[in-house]
């Protein structure tokens, strides 16, 4: 629950409010210990309309997906505490918590590294740098919105 | 055959027997023609046989032929007895030819009793002592039988005491003969066992001292091969490290960028913010790459080195000066402490510089409050200079972590850490570099220390001059490699009066020959990463370590390789640290520099020391001064 972050363009006003009006509860998490790379993540998600709470390492990470259940978290590879693998094999082996749409985000593009995450249940793999936008885009889509 | 005409005078005689029996009635009986007959065959049998035989044999034979003497001499004393001269005769003459033919002396004392038992029976004859007998019929013996039996006895007797004693003498002879042959031929065994004895016993210690070299060869190459995958794995770990860093800032300047293009309208202030963390990333990737590329062109030895005499008051002065406005607006206080003799050291100015301002920038960066000290020391024959701050210090654990590329502490209040994790690793290689040390450890007050060392200036062949109050000792680098021997010969050589600096492996010997320009090098063959010969033909190669003599300490069979190579003398191995001092001062007293050693052919692949002297390459030197952390 909670309302999405409305920008000050009508256009952006009028496609706020459309998928407020579809997925109100949509929440994503963004956890990256790049603070800068959090930052613009959660802008143009929040500018999608989403709701967006972000984390700065994999315990964080694995604390809000279990408490605010987001339906999509994207996690950085390279993280303290516990790494994105980690996160996203304790996630989906928790069958409360396996619906979460995981995409992994790092700077690894080598084929080894997409292989291991697909065997460990990630949904999608993104390789740094990325454009937001393209992301938002896949995003919508793996929403179905 | 000499008994050939003793034959046929006995055949002769024969005939003239027969001869006086059948003409002239001489009543000579028949059965003495037979047994002289027999005994003649026999004998002339005796004697073919002899002729024909071998050594061994022929003593048996000579035995049976003194048999047949002795059964002869009977047959002739029984003659005589019994009165037939003639038989006696005859027997006489076989006997004579016999042993005439034999030609021994055993043969004639036979003849000489044969002839004794002859003309003392006819003497005895003669006298009528004996029986009646065809020359004198008429007497007739006295004595009687038994004298005659007693005779008889007796001549046997003492013919046959004589044969076996002469013929056990000749055995006896025979058996001495072979009995000092084999004492002689046992004496030579012995000797020829005790060689061989000696042999296996060498042998045994050079196999065993071959075995030994071949472990500590061994246990070199498996430590080898353990640095080589080490540094392999290094090397992907750092590519992915490399990779990570440089696409990080990448995605925050491309993020940022698009954002602002696809949302033009944004408010000024999220604009403004957005510009600044496009413009920060940017410097960041940009100190990033700066680094980077610094610590390629250090490890791959392609850096200009300028090593030149370095007046460190001045140095530390000017870096204490650059950073004194920053230190400033954090409040904090600066110290420099150098005394004022400290020796020139033999350094890259900018390099070292280098050094110093990146100690000096992460002092500033972890210290909050309190002091920053900077000082130099000198210590033996190098000189260790210091930065200590008042900041957290750095737990135990991490003190060799922190040299390692990529590795980054979270700044003071545990945000992501700002730099590049490579300011560190730089310092260390280019310490590493001037053959140095660089090491940390707790300040008192809790901070940390960081320290390294340099060569002192003046120690070795080039710029040869009196330092102030110091006279002047000459350098020998050592190859350390097994300690405890390395260790004699480092404490015999300080006790002679040379200093000493130790290189563990080649490259480490080949960076040091470069930067401390030592009077003699010591290189042991059995260095870890490459063979010493090897670096002896890189020292040859290049010209400023050419005129540096060395001495080699190997197994004997490289004497003529390693002096071919240009040593200047080659020390078998185990070498004493007193031998060493004594082939060192021998060598340095045999004119500076020693002899001129032949050039040897270049070797393919370069090495740190042609890469470091390579004058005007094509690589330009890498920005001089530049801190970056």
């Amino acid at each position: 629950m909670g309302r999405g972050r409305r920008g000050t363009h009508p256009a952006s006003l009028l496609r706020v409010r459309m998928q407020h009006a579809v997925n109100e509860a949509e929440l994503i998490l963004v956890a990256d210990d790049e603070p800068h790379i959090v930052r613009a993540l959660s802008f143009v998600l929040s500018k999608a309309g989403y709701r967006v709470c972000t984390a700065g390492d994999g315990g964080e990470a694995l604390e809000h997906i279990a408490r605010d259940r987001p339906r999509l978290a994207f996690l950085d590879l390279m993280m303290p505490k516990f790494d994105g693998y980690e996160v996203c094999r304790r996630v989906k082996s928790d069958p409360t918590l396996s619906h979460t749409y995981i995409i992994i985000l790092t700077a690894k593009g080598q084929q080894a590294d997409k292989v291991c995450g697909m065997a460990l249940g990630a949904d999608e793999y993104i390789t740094k740098p990325f454009s937001p936008t393209a992301v938002v885009k896949q995003v919508q889509r793996a929403l179905g919105a | 055959m000499s008994g050939s005409s003793g034959t046929v005078i006995t055949i002769a005689m024969l005939c003239v027997a027969a001869l006086l029996r059948a003409v002239w009635r001489v009543p000579i009986p028949l059965t003495v023609f037979a047994a002289a007959s027999g005994l003649l065959a026999g004998d002339i049998w005796l004697s073919h046989v002899r002729s024909v035989a071998s050594q061994r044999n022929l003593d048996r034979i000579n035995l049976y032929h003194y048999v047949f003497d002795i059964c002869a001499i009977t047959f002739i004393i029984h003659q005589l007895g019994g009165a037939d001269w003639m038989g006696a005769l005859f027997y006489l003459f076989v006997i004579l030819h016999a042993n005439i033919s034999l030609r021994r002396p055993q043969s004639l004392v036979v003849t000489a009793v044969c002839i004794t038992a002859f003309t003392s029976s006819m003497l005895l004859a003669y006298k009528g002592l004996l029986p009646s007998n065809a020359l004198f019929p008429q007497r007739r013996s006295i004595v009687g039988d038994s004298a005659y039996t007693a005779t008889i006895i007796f001549s046997v007797g003492i013919g046959g005491l004589l044969m076996f004693s002469l013929t056990f003498g000749r055995f006896a002879d025979v058996l001495r003969r072979k009995t000092d042959e084999l004492l002689k031929a046992n004496a030579r065994l012995r000797k020829a066992a005790q060689r061989l004895a000696r042999h296996r016993d060498d042998l045994e210690r050079a196999v065993a001292l071959r075995t030994c070299e071949l472990k500590t060869a061994l246990d070199h190459l498996r430590s080898a091969h353990e640095e080589l995958r080490r540094a392999d794995h290094h090397k992907t770990t750092f590519l992915a490290n490399v990779s990570h860093e440089l696409r990080t800032p990448l995605t925050s300047i491309r993020s940022f960028a698009e954002i602002l293009l696809k949302f033009p309208d944004e408010e000024a202030e999220g604009r403004q913010e957005f510009l600044q963390i496009i413009a920060a990333e940017s410097d960041r990737l940009a100190r990033l790459i700066d680094d980077l590329l610094d610590i390629a062109k250090i490890d791959l030895g392609r850096v200009e080195w300028n090593f030149s005499s370095v007046e460190l008051p001045a140095l530390l002065s000017f870096c204490v000066r650059s950073i004194t406005p920053l230190a400033r607006d954090k409040g904090l206080a600066l110290r420099l402490h150098v005394p004022p003799d400290l020796p020139a050291a033999r350094a890259d100015r900018d390099r070292i510089a280098q050094v110093l301002n990146n100690l000096l920038t992460n002092a500033l960066k972890f210290t909050e409050s309190g002091t920053i000290t900077v000082g130099a020391a000198p210590d033996g024959n190098q000189v260790r200079i210091y930065v200590s701050d008042s900041g957290p210090g750095i737990p135990h654990d991490e003190r060799e972590r922190i040299f390692e590329k990529f590795h980054q502490v979270s700044g003071p209040d545990h945000s992501k850490p700002a730099g590049s994790g490579l300011g560190l690793a730089i310092c260390a290689e280019i310490v590493a570099s001037h053959g140095g040390r660089i090491w940390v450890t707790d300040a008192a007050g809790g901070g940390s220390t960081f320290q390294f060392t340099l060569a002192v200036e003046g120690l070795g062949l080039r710029g040869r001059r009196d330092l102030p109050g110091r006279p002047v000792q000459r350098l020998v680098l050592v190859t350390a490699v097994e300690p405890e021997a390395s260790r004699q010969h480092r404490q015999a050589l300080e006790q002679a009066g040379f200093a000493v600096r130790e290189a563990s492996d080649g490259q480490q010997m080949l960076r040091l020959a470069v930067v401390c320009a030592p009077d003699l090098i010591c290189l042991d063959v059995l260095t870890p990463d490459m063979s010493g010969l090897d670096v002896l033909r890189a020292l040859q190669a290049s010209k400023g370590t050419r005129r540096i003599p060395v001495i080699i300490m190997s197994v004997m069979e490289e004497r003529e390789w390693s002096l071919q190579l240009g040593a200047a003398r080659h020390l078998a191995k185990p070498v004493s640290g007193a031998a060493l001092v004594a082939a060192t001062e021998e060598v340095l007293s045999a004119g500076d520099g020693g002899a001129e050693a032949p050039v040897a052919e270049d070797s393919p692949e370069p090495t740190a020391l042609s890469e470091a002297h390579a004058g005007a390459r094509d690589e330009a030197r890498g920005p001089a001064g530049d801190a970056a952390c």
